[in-house]
């Protein structure tokens, strides 16, 4: 019963992202909500999974009886769902072809990638094995689950499988695990392998709805032409996942900014922003940042919004009142004087910095700044809003520069091992916002006529 | 060009990727790990918690790799670390090199109930007045 735990929830996912979005083109809306069933599918299930484990209610079968609620419901929504905008789909670019073949082949090597992974190291990497697979196994065992939150440390090198980080993850691979009945690695592989490409394919769809098609198709092909972001796959940890939800609240909520807030899809941003504090802590800051920006400059049509956050945040607000063990997880001083002594340092300024720029980033930042000079900033209508869609990445960017220059543990290894993750969970939302804020090819070429879309429904 | 640019950098990514992985399989020893702990899964009573001991350098990047392999390979079982205030009845063994793990074990107050073999050994926690 793996396949219809890992399958139920992604057509859940799909059924809602569907049941509230309406964009154009269509294709664009059909890759939208692929990587949204990833999104919502995942976290879901994963949400359910915690609930049915605390309430003594986990089993495979009512686990599955719980999925098919939730897709139902899904469904009912999907019934109802809001007709396709009207008009016109904008004039296909001769050069659209270009975009397909470039995330064929991108997406082509990013599969071979993981075929690697999977003959050479299906387990993944240290945090897979020691945190996040290692908590699905507790995840997946009524019996056993709070093995998964327990905060057993009497040795320094023992109890590091973090007990106070959030579940996403762990969570959604309990619940396949759990309803197959056994611990088999292809599914972890197989949840980084959606997570990963979920990520193109909303890049694509986001910006081909708010720009136009080629660029997002570009964009997605760039997206996975960065080692820094690419390398994560094979690995199995929660950071590619943290990147689809960051990528999932800016570029909804810059979708239902140009169209005068809709609020589908600001829900679904929403959404994303609740889950990506049940994936990781660095959701927090995001989410924090999201919604002061939110309420600042959409003020009461933010409410979609909230309700769209309120899942993943009271959950992960329940989690970390009555079940985390008090957190150890943020390693600062605490004490004013230690925070002052670890400022007074000025070589720990720069080690964050320097960790920030690494060599992985040469390609991905060659092709951004060659789409600028050809396409140039777009001021007319681009650059204002991208400035306001940047801001809660530049706030979790900050958040995690604190984070490294007050670090408890010895500074360079803390960044060696976790800067290049955060600019791994960054770099879609930031490519995204980059290519929103510049001009189309479109306006630079002849274009060709296509015939009209699909009359709304 | 930049759509050349993404492909050869996925390309990039792809080999680095590859190369990583081939050059050092099983990295971790989790295959290695299933193996030697094969045998002892079927011994554990389901879902326990246990004591782990090992004769690697306490704080060692080998110990805590050993440590990691070891439970990630044992859960839903839980390995804790023996201390006089952690009550289990079950420990495992798990060394780097043969030794007397009768004696071993005795020293911590435990009694041996099979050498597994491959370093992987189990023991029951002594009962006060034994």
């Amino acid at each position: 019963m793996a396949l219809p735990s890992l399958l139920l929830p992604l057509a859940a996912g799909w059924l809602t992202a569907r049941g509230l979005l309406n964009f154009r083109p269509v294709w664009a809306l059909h890759f939208t909500c692929a990587g949204l069933a990833v999104a919502l599918g995942a976290g879901w299930a994963s949400l359910l999974q915690l609930l049915l484990l605390w309430t003594g209610l986990a089993q495979p079968v009512t686990a599955l009886g719980a999925d098919v609620l939730v897709c139902a419901g899904a469904f009912l929504l999907f019934r109802k769902n809001v007709a396709l905008e009207t008009g016109e789909d904008r004039p296909a670019c001769p050069w659209n072809w270009i975009g397909w073949v470039a995330l064929v082949l991108t997406a082509g090597l990013c599969l071979a990638g993981f075929a690697a992974g999977w003959e050479y190291n299906p387990h993944g990497y240290w945090d897979a094995f020691s945190i996040w697979n290692l908590r699905a196994k507790w995840m997946a065992t009524p019996e056993a689950w709070r093995y998964a939150i327990e905060a057993t440390a009497p040795v320094a090198n023992f109890g590091v499988a973090h007990p106070g980080y959030p579940l996403l993850l762990s969570g959604f691979v309990g619940h396949i695990w759990m309803a197959g009945g056994s611990f088999d690695p292809v599914w972890p592989m197989v949840v980084s392998v959606l997570f990963t490409l979920a990520v193109p394919a909303l890049l694509a769809g986001l910006l081909a709805a708010g720009r136009s098609t080629l660029v997002g198709l570009t964009a997605a092909a760039v997206a996975l032409s960065a080692d820094i972001f690419v390398l994560q796959g094979p690995r199995l940890y929660s950071d590619i996942p943290l990147a689809l939800y960051l990528l999932g609240a800016v570029g909804l909520m810059a979708v239902s900014w140009q169209r005068g807030w809709h609020a589908g899809a600001l829900a679904l941003a929403g959404a994303c922003t609740g889950l990506a504090c049940w994936t990781k802590n660095e959701g927090i800051p995001f989410a924090v940042a999201m919604g002061g920006l939110l309420a600042w400059a959409a003020r009461r049509q933010a409410l979609p919004f909230a309700g769209g956050a309120l899942p993943g945040v009271a959950v992960m607000a329940a989690f970390r009142l009555a079940l985390a063990p008090p957190d150890r997880e943020v390693q600062l001083p605490s004490t004013l004087a230690g925070v002052l002594e670890k400022l007074s340092e000025p070589a720990r300024w720069w080690v964050p910095i320097a960790g920030y720029a690494q060599k992985e980033w040469l390609i991905p930042l060659v092709c951004v700044a060659v789409a600028a000079w050809t396409l140039r900033v777009n001021r007319q209508e681009g650059l204002a809003r991208a400035r306001w869609l940047a801001l809660p990445l530049v706030v979790l960017l900050m958040a995690g520069y604190a984070a490294f220059l007050l670090t408890t543990s010895d500074q360079k290894w803390h960044v060696n091992t976790a800067a290049s993750r955060l600019i791994a969970q960054l770099w879609p939302a930031t490519l995204f916002v980059a290519m929103w804020a510049m001009g189309r090819p479109e306006d630079f070429a002849e274009t060709v006529p296509v015939k009209s879309g699909k009359r709304a429904r | 060009m930049i759509a050349l640019l993404a492909v050869a950098g996925a390309f990039q990514s792809y080999r680095l990727t590859a190369l990583a992985l081939e050059s050092e399989p099983d990295q971790f020893a989790l295959a290695l790990s299933e193996t030697r702990f094969a045998a002892l899964k079927g011994k554990l009573p389901p879902n326990v918690r246990c004591g782990y001991l090992t004769d690697l350098p306490p704080g060692s990047y080998q110990e805590s790799l050993a440590f990691r392999a070891a439970q990630y390979t044992l859960a839903p079982a839980f390995l804790v670390s023996l201390s006089p205030n952690v009550k289990v009845d079950w420990v495992v063994g798990n060394f780097s090199q043969p030794q007397d793990f009768a004696a071993l074990g005795a020293a911590q107050g435990l009694d041996l109930v099979q050498d597994l073999g491959q370093g992987v050994v189990l023991y029951r926690v002594r009962k006060a007045g034994q």
